[in-house]
């Protein structure tokens, strides 16, 4: 990494929004180059003064209520039978709750989201890296279009060995693959290409957290999860679902 | 590559929320803990209370009419939006921001110094603050975004509607103007 390249991802770095191999990359800049270490060095410093100044402005007492009411009056034309109200008590402690027994029973399903456990977050941090990848133009640390190149650059890297699927003859063909962060593990992200578009398909053991299957698009991104073979397998690219999908049977077929 | 296109949409997957409808439970169980973060970012924003106050409870009852729109995922992100816009159109209507003059970041005068800043040690909350509220609205912002309230670029970007990599480099300016504005601060001090 030259300093041009440096200065350019500083301030990423200094906020940890750097992939894992960009920012041991800049690492190594900093030890050797004074001058951008001490730009560093004082980005360092004003992130720290800023969160240990205590700046956040808090609302004055009795604001919250007020935006409750408001809330409720705008919800006030449905008629509010009382019962059930010692079930809102439960849900909300704090609040008062003013009846709308009608609405408080949609609030039984809980929030749906939340119930796949930590698959959702995995999802976010996959498609966060994903626009990472893209966005430091650091898509592979290891860029061949061949299968026995890469797999074999994982060995020593991670703890386990990623199949790396060849797909060239289907139209999606092998671009790299790098090291990545998931859930707080190293994990083997393979970049394959479709067209001018690229697919990050991340892929590590499912020990005791097989990935429950599903596809879903999120910020413009489609997104396929799913184990095989005791491998997790999360697929993310800006290609369409069908392609995707078509790619996502590709690999489960794959030997 | 443009800026993350809004919500999540979500496609058979049965552990999807299904579009909640007006629950005033839910909307309140989701976002009523974000009530901080949004009156922080609107105050900064705004720079007083009443003004604040009223961004926020106005992005609340537009946020609540929206929704059944929110389609789970980042709530502090899909309400700071909407805190966010309410803020722009106060500061519109008030006029203390010249909306009309495009922002131009080069105008700006970012200070390129050498890093040997007077920022050793730490700045006092005082100082601090009083340099931040003083540089342009949109460094302002993005610094509390990130700084502050400890928003991921992923997020910011949502929240701005600008690209990650606008995020990186308004960041970048942003904070140099504010070490700019540090040093004549702290230079100017009796």
């Amino acid at each position: 990494m030259n300093c041009d390249q440096a200065r350019k991802f500083l301030n990423a770095h200094a906020d940890d929004e750097l992939d894992l191999v960009s920012s041991v990359e800049m690492e190594a800049h900093l030890a050797a180059c004074p001058a951008c270490a001490a730009e560093h060095r004082a980005r360092t410093a004003l992130k720290q003064s800023l969160r240990g100044a205590d700046l956040k402005f808090v609302p004055r007492p009795g604001f919250e209520a007020r935006v409750l009411r408001a809330i409720r009056e705008e919800a006030a034309p449905a008629p509010a039978p009382r019962a059930a109200s010692w079930f809102s008590w439960l849900r909300m402690p704090v609040w008062v709750p003013t009846g709308l027994a009608a609405l408080l029973a949609v609030g039984l399903f809980l929030a749906p989201w939340d119930r796949g456990g930590g698959q959702q977050e995995l999802v976010d941090e996959a498609v966060a890296n994903n626009v990472r990848s893209l966005m430091a133009s650091h898509l592979y640390d290891v860029a061949s279009s061949d299968h026995h190149t890469v797999k074999p650059w994982f060995a020593g890297k991670l703890d386990y060995s990623p199949p790396v699927p060849e797909l060239a003859i289907d139209g999606f063909p092998l671009a790299g693959g790098r090291l990545d962060v998931l859930g707080g593990r190293p994990v083997a992200a393979l970049v394959y290409q479709r067209r001018k578009h690229f697919i990050n398909l991340f892929v590590w053991p499912a020990a005791k957290a097989p990935l429950k299957a599903f596809t879903r698009s999120m910020e413009g991104y489609q997104i396929h999860g799913w184990t095989e073979k005791e491998m997790n397998y999360l697929a993310v690219s800006e290609i369409n679902d069908e392609e995707l999908s078509n790619f996502v049977d590709l690999i489960k077929r794959a030997p | 590559m443009g800026p993350p296109a809004g919500m999540n949409k979500v496609s058979h997957d049965e552990s999807t929320p299904s579009a909640p409808g007006g629950s005033t439970v839910r909307f309140e169980d989701v976002f009523m803990p974000h009530m901080p973060a949004a009156y922080n970012l609107a105050r900064w924003l705004l720079q007083n209370d009443s003004d604040a106050e009223d961004a926020v409870q106005e992005a609340y009852l537009r946020a609540f009419k929206a929704f059944s729109q929110f389609r789970g995922g980042d709530g502090r992100a899909w309400l700071l939006t909407i805190v966010r816009n309410a803020c722009y159109n106060l500061l519109r209507k008030n006029k203390k921001h010249d909306a009309d003059a495009p922002f131009d970041e080069e105008m700006h005068g970012v200070v390129d110094d050498s890093a040997e800043v007077a920022l050793r040690q730490q700045a006092s909350a005082e100082v601090l603050r009083r340099a931040l509220e003083n540089i342009p609205t949109e460094y302002r912002e993005i610094i509390v975004m990130r700084d502050i309230e400890d928003l991921s670029y992923k997020e910011i970007a949502e929240i701005a509607g600008i690209p990650i990599g606008t995020v990186m480099s308004r960041l970048a300016r942003a904070r140099k103007r504010l070490e700019g504005e540090l040093r004549t601060t702290i230079s100017s001090a009796p």
